[in-house]
């Protein structure tokens, strides 16, 4: 019986594996095992899901017996991964199963216990609720200013939506942003400045087709196997396919690269701004398609670096965002500075190096695809490098097409669809739409059905992440609510956010309140806990990297009285915006009376439904010709809304995943592959959009139709350099990041016992000339120090990366070795995302 | 008993050396190997979701291996998903 039961599985496993490697032998599936014969293994159910891993948003099936995960196989129906997964799938099932996951809302009974998971006592769920609703209340009607929202990339869609919902509408307040702040924000403000468009317009299908691959500071190899897979395959089936590397420290990535151009940490603006002026000095840019499609503009320059808390309030701080136009010719002239010679002395990069990829640029028959992640934005010029990279694209008009394009990578399963999409940023509304511009907010206000003008009091935005845990740290914020986010360990400057600066104290003061699945270090910085429902214990949505919206079926339940999210924002609404009225009307029946059950006097309980009118309410954002009401129709076409067009709901479960523009072309939901770009709509070609709002028949076949004057900027935006330097007392670069057993901050893959022994711990990469000249060696233990703070850490010079000298890398997935509290929180001015990856420190044998 | 399906993709002309030393891997059956195209199907056996893992990341280490891309996995006997625990 179980060799039956084994042969049956296997030929299973084999049968999906060769549909998914496209072989055709019949003769691989073991034996004659018919299609009955291996149903007696099959779960009882499939349900179509998406891992919640990284922001490649592969599909995934769940098999499910007698209520429990018990299988996975990749979805063969995601268009994003094709059935593929990277061996992190074989956790996706396990992280739902940790001993220590939070079943009870815990209420903080021990103030002097802050920091640690001591204090605390289990709570009914309305006990927890109502003293949240109560304190959140209480600082609201004190000082409005005085409460924060901190959501995340891992909420689903739906979440992020009720989230802006309550904050924005139900307590017009734009304090809330997400943690896609730390790690997508500068590729967003890039696209805004440049396209005045969030999100790229090529797809993963680029990966099939380029000649030319640039991974500008991303480690694809280890972050993004599945696309980095896709990558390699290329340049094996295609003869002639050239990798280049753009990085500070050598990586797994590295190895595979063809061309490795290792340049001085921030130096990224120098070698881009000589490429385009290789390009334009030797007349190698594409005249017809600049002349047709783009405009040339400058902005402040000198921005200095954010180290105040008042930056923003600073002559240079208000101003840092300013550009207008120039001429082509001042352009010319202005990056004329960058020759290849001064790009090489600025950067240490080969000017021949630097010439190649020019060249490989100039080749108009060379598809070209620039890949970024972090190294691009976590960065204090992060929106001028994400400009610079367009800047090249635009130049040689090879964007908007199969196999050319600059493509943003995502770090997290929904930084797109939930923090970009739905507007979870203290400057933004749904669908692209900005606080500050009142047609904006008034078109909020019709399909949320509020009175003209309510939401005026929010066309200032509230407070960016690091402005927000600084005003908490100096008790300006007094109510904090974290949801799927773990800033106890991933904010930087750490010892100021976790309070044990002088100018953190308003964190020990102030009311935190965390929703999380596990035990972290931001749950020690707590007053209440409350348990949540994670993965497929819900019904959600993530919104990936090439703006693929997928659906996640509800699987299993949720451990104990852990909870979904979104009923517990709609519970706190219910109780905060008790007695408040919008108009005539209760403000909770305006906002959420759609999803409430006023005879169960609780949230609608099928969840299927609530997100399904919940989407149908955001997808309004996105289909403004659908709506009943005149005025939206005008003001949607207006603001071009239709460009993000979502489909219905159902239509993502049946597809299993469409990206948007979504277009319905005779009653069939077709995505869109490539954005602005005019072909056949089945083939993935945004034929709809261009003929709604371009015009068909321009250079190319392309018409940039959301950009000012449909023309994107090529922008002149010069080298400044990195916000700390190392010098003589601290002489070396600090860079910290990721590596591939762990994500993130460590929380659910640590429970995992196979990754946590993998990479038990984080180690410090040392190059090793600089390792003996400190009298270091493998093994060996380390105090990192900077001017903030100092982690010690074991040393190693055989780690999975390589740093030049003068360089060492920790990553950040360790709660043991916070890193953080040596890194910096000196942002990018525009985009405000802090930078990461650099900062001075000294390293010392313990 | 966790049994996954897995298709490896190697370098040119190295998919049949590979998948000979994948043969010799403790747990592995190898079902179907296509040199034209370099691409090897093979089946994992193992005790635990954990052993799974540990050994598919081994396959990194054999020579010419490219892509390992996990594609079917029953994790049904596994004992952790048995007392629905697991313990750090």
């Amino acid at each position: 019986m179980e060799l039956s039961r084994r042969t049956l599985l296997k030929a299973t496993a084999v049968s999906a594996a060769m549909a998914m490697a496209g072989c055709k032998s019949k003769d691989a599936v073991q034996g004659a095992v018919n299609a009955n014969t291996m149903a007696a293994v099959e779960p009882d159910e499939w349900k179509a899901s998406v891992c919640r891993f990284c922001g490649t948003g592969c599909g995934v099936l769940v098999g499910i017996k007698d209520g429990k995960v018990v299988a996975t196989k990749g979805d063969p129906e995601n268009r994003s991964n094709k059935g593929l997964n990277c061996i992190k799938g074989y956790y996706i099932g396990k992280i739902l199963f940790g001993k220590d996951r939070l079943t009870k809302p815990l209420i903080r009974e021990d103030k002097s216990k802050k920091g640690t998971m001591d204090g605390f006592r289990e709570a009914t769920w309305d006990e927890a609720l109502t003293l949240v609703a109560s304190k959140l209340k209480e600082a609201h009607e004190t000082d409005p200013k005085s409460i924060a929202f901190w959501g995340s990339g891992q909420q689903t869609i739906m979440e992020g939506y009720a989230s802006v919902k309550l904050w924005k509408a139900g307590l017009l307040n734009n304090n809330i942003d997400p943690n896609a702040r730390l790690c997508m924000a500068s590729a967003v403000a890039g696209f805004m400045t440049t396209f005045q468009s969030d999100e790229p317009m090529g797809s993963y299908r680029d990966l099939d087709e380029a000649d030319v691959f640039v991974t500008w500071g991303a480690n694809m190899a280890e972050m993004h196997p599945v696309l980095y897979s896709r990558l390699t395959a290329r340049k094996l089936s295609a003869v002639g396919t050239v990798h280049y590397d753009l990085t500070t420290r050598r990586s797994r990535t590295s190895e595979t690269a063809d061309v490795i151009m290792e340049f001085r940490p921030q130096t990224d603006l120098a070698i881009a701004n000589a490429i385009a002026n290789f390009l334009i000095q030797n007349e190698l840019y594409d005249k017809k398609f600049v002349n047709e499609h783009v405009q040339f503009k400058a902005g402040t320059e000198n921005l200095g670096h954010t180290y105040e808390d008042n930056y923003e309030a600073t002559e240079i701080g208000k101003t840092a965002d300013l550009d207008w136009n120039i001429s082509f010719d001042e352009y010319k002239k202005m990056v004329s500075f960058y020759t290849l010679e001064k790009a090489a002395e600025i950067s240490g990069v080969a000017a021949k190096d630097i010439e190649a990829l020019a060249k490989e640029f100039a080749d108009p028959n060379r598809k070209i695809m620039s890949l970024w992640t972090m190294g691009m934005n976590q960065h204090t010029r992060g929106t001028w490098i994400n400009n610079l990279v367009y800047n090249l694209h635009l130049l040689t008009g090879k964007i908007s097409k199969p196999g050319n394009g600059p493509f943003s990578l995502t770090g997290q399963p929904s930084a797109c669809g939930t923090a970009r999409e739905v507007g979870v940023f203290s400057h933004r509304l749904p669908s692209d739409l900005v606080v500050k511009n009142p047609e904006h907010r008034r078109y909020t206000e019709l399909i949320w059905n509020l009175p003209k003008g309510y939401l005026d009091p929010i066309e200032n935005p509230g407070y960016h992440t690091v402005k927000m845990f600084r005003e908490l740290g100096n008790g300006n914020v007094k109510f904090l609510w974290s949801m799927s986010n773990n800033w106890g360990q991933t904010m930087p400057k750490l010892n100021r956010f976790r309070g044990n600066d002088k100018d953190g104290k308003g964190v020990i003061d102030g009311f935190i309140v965390v929703s999380e699945v596990y035990p972290t270090r931001s749950t020690e910085l707590a007053d209440v806990v409350f348990p949540a429902a994670m993965w497929v214990e819900r019904e959600g949505q993530f919104g990936n990297a090439e703006r693929r919206t997928s659906i996640f079926e509800k699987c299993v339940d949720a451990p104990g009285e852990a909870k979904w999210d979104l009923w517990v924002i709609v519970q706190v609404a219910k109780r905060v915006l008790e007695g408040k009225t919008i108009g005539d009307k209760p403000a909770f029946e305006v906002l959420f009376g759609s999803i409430w059950d006023k005879t169960k006097n609780d949230m609608i309980e099928d969840q299927r439904q609530v997100n399904k009118i919940l989407w149908d309410e955001y997808r309004s954002f996105t289909n403004p010709h659908e709506h009943p009401n005149q005025e939206v129709q005008e003001l949607g076409f207006k603001l071009k809304l239709k460009a993000k067009q979502m489909a219905p709901y159902e239509e993502y479960i049946k597809q299993h995943g469409i990206c948007w523009p979504v277009r319905n072309v005779n009653g069939a939901w077709v995505e869109t592959s490539w954005r602005y770009a005019n072909g056949k709509q089945a083939d993935g070609f945004d034929q709809i959009g261009v003929e709604e709002f371009g015009k068909a028949g321009k250079y190319d076949n392309i018409d940039f139709y959301k950009s000012t004057d449909h023309r994107p900027t090529v922008f002149f935006r010069p080298f400044e350099d990195a916000a700390e330097i190392p010098d003589k007392e601290y002489p070396f670069w600090l860079n910290t990041g990721r590596v591939l057993e762990h994500w993130h901050s460590g929380t659910m893959t640590r429970r995992v016992p196979e990754l946590h022994k993998a990479v038990p711990e984080a180690l410090c990469e040392i190059h090793p000339d600089d390792a003996m000249a400190l009298g270091v060696v493998t093994g060996n233990m380390v105090k990192v120090v900077s001017r903030r703070g100092e982690v010690t850490v074991k040393a190693t010079t055989k780690g999975r990366g390589n740093p030049p000298k003068g360089m060492v890398y920790v990553p950040f997935f360790a709660e043991e070795t916070l890193i953080n509290l040596v890194t910096l929180d000196a942002y990018c001015p525009i985009s405000k995302q802090p930078d990461f990856k650099k900062c001075a420190v000294k390293v010392e044998r313990v | 008993m966790v049994i996954s399906g897995i298709y490896i993709k190697t370098i040119p002309g190295a998919a049949n050396l590979a998948a000979e030393e994948l043969g010799q891997v403790n747990g592995v059956e190898v079902h179907f190997i296509e040199p034209s195209e370099n691409k090897i199907v093979i089946t994992l056996e193992t005790d635990t979701v954990d052993r799974s893992y540990r050994t598919a990341e081994g396959f990194k280490d054999i020579s010419g291996i490219l892509a390992i891309c996990l594609v079917y996995t029953n994790f049904e006997d596994e004992p952790a998903y048995q007392n629905g625990t697991i313990t750090q």
